[in-house]
């Protein structure tokens, strides 16, 4: 293909993957009755749909709440794997073959499979509309013991020889060398892991009646069924639940890309 | 084996807060699906055993056929289009093009999109009246389907949102794999006379092939897991047209409060889960290296 023809498709796909989003920009700031009726440009731009839309459902409880459960879950899975991986990467003791694929073996089991009798536990836990339900079965990774696995054993032993010769404990190294050193692969996990907690659906959705322990996702499903037939205020708040994640994408599209490069080491 | 004991007790705290979740929520769950598979379950009086009974009335129901049949569709429809569209996207993106780094963000960034909102922003543009999609067609002169709300074309249109929101994630990881490959084939190749196209096909596609088993996995099971996307879009119709067995299984529990029965459709889906994961495992045994 030549250089022109290169330049010329990738602006047309470009074109094709931005599309939906652009659409969805413009209706959020049109008048109602221009929806699917006028121009491509809003004919006045109706700022006052974003304010609207936020004050139309609780918009601000709701991404407190998905905040809080993102980086919750996420903080968990960081330090649950972490400590796993450093065992398993470089503890002695019995059974660690066993442990290890026990660990492993949940990433040959969907989520989904599992929907009906979480739900139960969850239940009988009393953990319906609260937070715990939205983060602890969340709280641990198979992936994330795998990733970082890989990344302490790469890590030279020389480094936790010396600091012990230094009187450092184990705990010590891990928190004070090993994780520091490591920080590269434990963004990427954190972005990934944040990701999956912010935009997750169904779960969220089943064990959540309440608006006071809904997540953004859920808040907008309930939101667009509610307002339907007033387009512009669905799109102003659907505008409002991917904005928070879409500006740090825009900054760090690079960082989030990365991240997601290292997720082809799962298979 | 005092000192074994001693090594497990000190590797104790470090193991237990994962391996904890893992048995709780994944391992006593996968046993307690099996069980209630075998029950009545409802969620309102205490489950009774019957046996088989769940399985037979699957097997018997013409809905549970059609679903696999739309489930199957999906999963090679979804896969085969994010599979070769991702990696014809990773060759334009790793091309020294001026709008690269626009490229490869536009790819990604439905990836980064909630479910959620992709069912709300495609709802909206496939309108089949005066949506957005079908204007521009109008536009072109040509007269636009009825998308989501004709069963002739409701699960073509799901496949195409879901490729939209998913051939990211494979293209990043091809580009990856084609930014990893050495240099010094292709090279050799070149000055060998050999044309771009016969350069791709025969030396840079082949070498991609332990990147190729990992994306057909990863978009394979994760189709089987977009059933988020038919919960907003569709509600499984029109008439059953994208009732897939993720959204079944959710419907009968949720909707129907058939639990013993929803826990049977998702013992099916573990078992065509573990299958693929098993043929994976074996093609990865096996998988070619020419490195």
């Amino acid at each position: 293909m030549t250089r022109f023809g290169q330049e010329a498709l990738s602006l047309a796909v470009i074109l094709i993957f931005l599309m939906p989003l652009v659409w969805m920009l413009l209706a959020a700031f049109k008048p109602q009755q221009e929806v699917f009726i006028g121009g491509f440009w809003p004919s006045a731009w109706q700022w006052h749909n974003l304010a609207d839309a936020w004050n139309s459902a609780p918009f601000g409880r709701y991404l407190l709440n998905s905040l809080l459960i993102s980086l919750t879950t996420t903080a968990a899975v960081l330090l649950s794997s972490a400590l796993a991986a450093y065992a398993f990467a470089r503890m002695r003791f019995p059974l660690k073959a066993f442990l290890f694929a026990v660990a492993l073996g949940t990433l040959m089991i969907p989520g989904d499979v599992l929907l009906i009798p979480n739900f139960i536990t969850v239940r009988q836990f009393g953990w319906l509309n609260s937070y715990p339900a939205l983060i602890v079965p969340f709280a641990a990774s198979a992936f994330g013991v795998f990733l970082l696995r890989q990344a302490f054993r790469q890590t030279p032993v020389e480094l936790e020889e010396a600091a012990r010769l230094d009187g450092a404990t184990p705990a010590q190294y891990l928190w004070r060398i090993l994780l520091p050193i490591n920080a590269p692969v434990l963004s990427a996990l954190g972005i990934l892991t944040f990701l999956s907690s912010w935009n997750a659906l169904v779960w969220p959705l089943v064990v959540t009646s309440r608006d006071d322990f809904r997540t953004v996702q859920v808040g907008l499903a309930s939101f667009s069924s509610l307002e339907g037939s007033n387009l512009p205020l669905v799109m102003a708040a659907t505008l409002i639940v991917i904005a928070p994640v879409m500006i740090a994408y825009a900054l760090a599209q690079k960082w989030f890309i990365e991240s997601a490069a290292a997720s082809g080491l799962k298979g | 084996m005092p000192g074994a004991l001693l090594e497990l007790l000190r590797a104790a705290p470090y193991l237990l807060p994962a391996l904890l979740i893992f048995v709780v929520f994944t391992y006593y769950p996968l046993a307690r699906v099996l069980y209630l598979s075998l029950t009545d379950a409802d969620m309102l009086s205490a489950p009774n055993w019957v046996g088989l009974a769940n399985y037979r009335q699957l097997l018997a129901d013409r809905e549970f056929w059609s679903s696999l049949g739309i489930t199957a569709v999906f999963a090679v429809g979804v896969t085969a289009l994010e599979v070769g569209l991702g990696l014809a996207l990773a060759f334009l993106m790793n091309a020294r093009t001026r709008t690269q780094s626009l490229l490869r963000g536009a790819v990604f960034a439905p990836v980064v999109v909630s479910l959620a909102a992709t069912a709300v922003i495609w709802n909206y543009l496939l309108n089949p009246n005066s949506g957005p999609v079908n204007r521009l067609l109008e536009g072109l002169g040509i007269a636009g389907p009825g998308w989501l709300s004709d069963p002739q074309t409701a699960l073509a249109s799901v496949i195409l949102v879901a490729v939209w929101k998913g051939v990211g994630l494979p293209a990043v990881l091809f580009l990856a794999g084609l930014q990893g490959l050495p240099a010094e084939l292709e090279e050799a190749a070149a000055i060998d006379g050999a044309s771009r196209a016969t350069i791709a096909r025969r030396i840079t596609i082949p070498l991609l092939a332990p990147t190729t088993v990992v994306v057909v996995f990863i978009s394979l099971i994760g189709t089987f897991q977009s059933y988020g996307l038919v919960l907003l879009l569709t509600s499984g119709g029109p008439a059953g047209a994208t009732n897939l067995l993720g959204y079944s299984i959710y419907q009968n529990a949720f909707v129907f409060f058939q639990m013993g029965l929803a826990s049977a459709l998702s013992v099916v889906l573990f078992a065509l889960l573990l299958t693929l994961g098993i043929i994976q495992l074996k093609l990865a045994e096996r998988r070619v290296h020419y490195q």
